[in-house]
């Protein structure tokens, strides 16, 4: 008689605190469900709830890291990992992307059939443009990252696109971004169209996917500063602030996209289309998380 | 235990394994060509949630090219896993669905 | 026999030497890797790079397969800031490039 009851007691014991647990995990995840359900309504405040997130996002990192400056977080790997980032330092004395941008200054300053030219496209150029992108475009309902915008500036002159990632387009990005290095990234996100494509890209970040079942929130956020293979991986925070990016592994420039391809590729994840939707909503995400960082295009990575 | 129960023991474990139905390779062409056109169907519908696996394909296709040499067991076996990985994949998307914001900053 | 290859010089003297560093623009291709369709790349890489100072060479190079695409060269001469030195180079197709570059 007195296991019986003892075994009684011990599963009501069990049971309630399986209960209690799964409401408590309830009340969590209402609270965290507010930055996460899709907007319907239009009368939140999507600025207020995206520079939340940010916060978050940015005090992790630098919790992480105490030993590292907010603005270096720019420089990714770098930062972290001080023997590559005397390499790098290195490197940068005479880097491998100055010949893209001298060629991407040449390709900017050629002049379409009708006279005009990417300067009418972009005028503040001299001052810097990339900080502004990826921005979402209420007219045609979609995030437009630095490569759709030359490409639309080709098609509003009558001028065939170029393919993306080829070294066209790779170039002019890569000239755009550095005139525009030292310029702060402030995106804001004040719409509710605006906030379900940084939502769906937000989504996408913390997703785990492909046969090896990684989000990348998993290399990036939980796992940043240790060891994969032979690499230290590099904190989310900062990401596409040096973009266009040299990797000495493609031998030439690439943008974000071409990245994320890899590193889906890498996890086993069939890739997204190069500027498809659901990776410029991605970029827009990242670029938002990177707020009040500085633009460093391009730069080079390992 | 006294010997005689342990020889009891021993007796009826290798009799139980003598005489368990042995895996004989009883599957047709006709039951590995339904199995991948199944598991062509998972994938598809991983595919359209954005959550395919890059190595599905590659046992699809493997498969298909040992059902054509005529071995029928590696065939099976192969389509058996493209179809446990485009289910899988699909399970990954409903789970991504519901839960990623758990892990959000 | 097309000038088509870009080189990028930097050069800075200090007490007396300068160091002199360089990027060109080059494909360098092996003649060994294969495209997609399973085809041979056909070789294109530099052959020679040499540069001169006051009639003299004060550097060479003589370039095999095995160096990677956009070669970056670093040397160091007897110098003044402000002297001019000619920077030659050429491949396997005979095209060239030249460049003056100028010591700061």
């Amino acid at each position: 008689m007195r296991s019986k009851a003892k075994a009684l007691t011990i599963s009501l014991a069990i049971i309630s605190s399986i209960s209690l647990q799964s409401v408590l995990a309830n009340e969590t995840w209402k609270k965290q469900n507010s930055h996460s359900r899709v907007a319907k309504t239009d009368n939140l405040n999507y600025s207020q709830i995206v520079n939340e997130d940010v916060t978050r996002f940015q005090n992790f990192f630098v919790k992480k890291f105490p030993n590292v400056e907010f603005e270096e977080f720019n420089n990714g790997v770098y930062a972290i990992d001080s023997e590559s980032r005397e390499q790098w330092i290195e490197m940068e004395d005479f880097p491998p992307y100055e010949l893209a941008v001298d060629e991407g200054k040449i390709l900017f300053e050629q002049k379409f059939d009708n006279g005009k030219s990417y300067a009418d496209c972009f005028p503040d150029f001299k001052k810097g443009v990339r900080q502004n992108y990826p921005r979402f475009d209420q007219k045609t309902n979609q995030v437009v990252t630095l490569e759709l915008a030359i490409n639309q500036c080709r098609e509003a002159n009558n001028t065939a696109p170029l393919a993306y990632e080829s070294e066209e387009i790779t170039s002019i990005s890569g000239y755009l971004a550095f005139l525009s290095r030292g310029n702060k990234f402030n995106l804001q996100v004040n719409s509710i169209n605006a906030y379900n494509a940084y939502l769906a890209g937000k989504r996408f970040y913390y997703s785990k996917r492909g046969q090896l079942n990684f989000a990348c929130s998993d290399c990036h956020i939980k796992i940043t500063g240790t060891k994969l293979r032979a690499d230290t991986v590099s904190p989310g925070l900062g990401h596409p602030t040096g973009m266009p990016v040299y990797r000495s592994k493609w031998g030439e420039l690439g943008s974000i996209g071409r990245r994320y391809q890899e590193c889906n590729k890498n996890v086993r994840a069939v890739p997204f289309d190069l500027q498809s939707e659901v990776y410029r909503n991605l970029e827009y995400f990242q670029t938002i998380m990177s707020n009040g960082l500085e633009v460093n295009g391009p730069s080079s990575r390992k | 235990m006294k010997p005689i129960q342990t020889l009891t023991f021993f007796a009826l474990v290798f009799l139980a394994l003598v005489l368990a139905p042995s895996k004989s390779y009883s599957e047709n062409s006709s039951d590995i060509i339904k199995t991948i056109s199944q598991a062509e169907n998972l994938r598809l519908e991983a595919s359209k949630l954005g959550f395919e696996w890059t190595t599905t394909r590659i046992l699809l296709a493997d498969a298909q090219k040992a059902l054509k040499a005529g071995n029928k067991e590696k065939a099976n076996q192969l389509a058996k896993r493209a179809f446990n990985e485009a289910e899988s994949a699909i399970k990954q998307a409903k789970f991504a669905q519901q839960h990623w914001n758990k892990s959000a900053l | 026999m097309s000038k088509s290859i870009k080189i990028k010089v930097k050069a800075r003297e200090k007490n007396g030497i300068v160091q002199a560093k360089l990027l060109v623009k080059h494909p360098m291709e092996s003649g060994l890797r294969k495209d997609k369709n399973g085809e041979t790349i056909p070789i294109h890489h530099l052959t020679q790079l040499y540069a001169e100072y006051q009639g003299n060479t004060v550097f060479q190079a003589d370039f095999g397969p095995g160096v990677a695409k956009d070669p970056f060269l670093a040397f160091a001469f007897k110098g003044k800031s402000g002297d001019e030195f000619l920077v030659k180079a050429v491949d396997t197709k005979q095209q060239t490039g030249e460049v003056k570059a100028v010591v700061k």
